[in-house]
């Protein structure tokens, strides 16, 4: 449903970045190589297009050529127009341009934000509509093959925390998404199956076993010796457990009945339209890829990139895992009272994701719907090492560090393609275009097509 | 908005006749002496329709509602 779809997208795509689009000037989001290319490639005197320019990252390039931007969200065009760009506001399924008008365009790291097939294939006919024959567009979308792991499902929605916007943390591979890292909350304002843990709180509160707890504000401890007394290895276990967390699969296509069937319920649920506040719950369906109970699943390989923002998979040897839940139960409950375990949850930012089955809703009710998956899945197991004391009190203190964060996480939507969806969606659905050439760059998939004629 | 722009750019909403959107009517505070090179304030306007689309600080919003889209 076109309604459902649009809601989605304005809850989870345009607020998004509406709401933090003034972290993103501090940014200096990666410019991609091939895409540096593709522009620079393009003969003096062109009229080129960034669909989808953001702050206009790429406006900049070739300053042979005429760069046009535009983007839905008006607060990033804010931004690069103060670079002094040329850009505009306008929707990327109806754009306000001539028929075959622009020698080139590009859309980097957009197409991924709609919500559905047809909407993908919109984005991409107009933008095939306003090249002139012979014109070539370049998209990049976000790969659902990710290096050393993979998203358990295509539809995903991806925290987003203001806390975790700094130069530090500048690089992802994401097309677009800059620090996306995501950190820890108010244990009782969160679902304990939404937490998500940073690095840099964990090393913060790691305490030695002797010097008394230290605060730290953000910034001064993104290093991560920062004090740090602990071993190479557990650090390492601390930071993956955060990385573990980081994101929260929702396992639907987002086709139009799924979408429907999400709408029909929301609409019971409460005020039509108003999802930004609700506090329905969390609906995960059982093939999450974070439903905890099967995380053995999550144990595959053994690397661990800094840079990466989705980790599935952990480098942890199994009691560790174990350790690791019953420190994220303990997280979960309000500072560490295993009671809490079917804890009311408190209307937070609880965010609903569009799910085909309502079976398995779990946490953020208000009537406290205690069963959680989390709470199944923690299973308590020997606790005996000598890692414990560090954990509890890393688990006691993730409180303090709250005052100095922003606990409002947002979660933005993304389709992530499969290897040969966006070649095949290209191919089947815009006769338009031809494509000369696709690969894999930096988790993304990437395409460059042609306008026939 | 350059000029180069306003060249590109056409008025999108439903139902126009065809070409009926472009070339969109620059409406701005007249300044004779100034001749309008970049429009930093004024209103793009659909000669079909009438409908206006707003130029804040040089940025153009084409953004239809849900109505007229």
């Amino acid at each position: 449903m076109e309604y459902e779809a649009t809601q989605l997208e304005k809850q989870h795509v345009h607020s998004v970045y509406e709401n933090t689009a003034a972290y993103f000037n501090d940014l200096q989001s990666k410019a991609w190589p091939r895409v540096r290319n593709f522009l620079l490639e393009q003969k003096p005197g062109s009229l080129v297009a960034d669909i989808g320019c953001g702050t206009g990252k790429y406006l900049s390039v070739n300053s042979q050529v005429y760069n046009l931007g535009c983007d839905y969200c008006g607060p990033l065009v804010e931004i690069a127009r103060k670079k002094d760009e040329e850009v505009l506001v306008c929707d990327n399924l109806n754009l306000p341009f001539r028929d075959q008008c622009f020698n080139a365009v590009i859309s980097i790291g957009v197409i991924h934000h709609f919500s559905t097939k047809q909407r993908r294939i919109k984005a991409i006919k107009e933008m095939a509509r306003v090249l002139i024959p012979g014109g070539q567009m370049m998209i990049y979308v976000w790969a659902m093959e990710q290096k050393n792991r993979r998203f358990e499902k295509q539809d995903v929605f991806v925290p987003w925390n203001k806390a975790l916007c700094s130069r530090h943390f500048s690089e992802s591979n994401q097309p677009g998404d800059k620090g996306e890292f995501v950190h820890a909350v108010k244990s009782q304002d969160m679902h304990p199956a939404q937490l998500v843990i940073s690095d840099c709180s964990y090393q913060t509160n790691l305490q030695p076993e002797t010097d008394s707890k230290h605060s730290h504000s953000m910034d001064h401890c993104l290093s991560r010796a920062c004090c740090l007394k602990i071993s190479e290895e557990e650090n390492r276990f601390y930071s993956a457990l955060g990385r573990s967390f980081r994101s929260w699969f929702f396992s639907t296509s987002l086709d139009e009945s799924a979408l429907r069937k999400q709408a029909d319920k929301m609409k019971a649920l409460k005020n039509e339209g108003d999802w930004a506040n609700s506090t329905v719950p969390i609906q995960h369906s059982r093939h999450c890829s974070l439903d905890l109970g099967h995380h053995g699943a999550l144990l595959k390989e053994q690397s661990l990139d800094d840079d990466d923002v989705f980790v599935e998979s952990l480098s942890l040897k199994k009691p560790q895992w174990s350790l690791a839940t019953d420190a994220l139960k303990d997280l979960s409950l309000n500072g560490g009272h295993q009671s809490a375990a079917q804890s009311k949850s408190e209307e937070a930012s609880c965010v609903n994701g569009p799910v085909e089955d309502r079976d398995y809703s779990s946490g953020c009710n208000k009537d406290g719907a205690g069963k959680s998956t989390a709470s199944k899945s923690f299973k308590r197991t020997s606790t005996t090492d000598s890692t414990d004391s560090a954990l509890d009190s890393a688990v006691s203190v993730g409180d303090q560090t709250d005052a100095t964060l922003d606990t409002k996480a947002f979660m933005r939507y993304y389709h992530v393609f499969r290897e040969g969806e966006l070649c095949s969606l290209v191919e089947e659905n815009v006769p338009e275009l031809q494509i000369l050439s696709s690969c894999y760059d930096h988790g993304n998939w990437c395409i460059i097509a042609e306008k026939r004629g | 908005m350059k000029l180069l722009t306003h060249n590109l750019l056409c008025s999108n909403v439903r139902g126009l006749r065809p070409g009926g959107g472009f070339p969109l009517r620059i409406q701005v505070r007249a300044c004779p002496s100034v001749p309008a090179v970049e429009v930093l304030e004024g209103f793009l306007q659909c000669p079909d329709s009438g409908r206006q689309f707003p130029i804040s600080r040089g940025i153009p919003n084409m953004l239809l509602s849900e109505e007229e889209a």
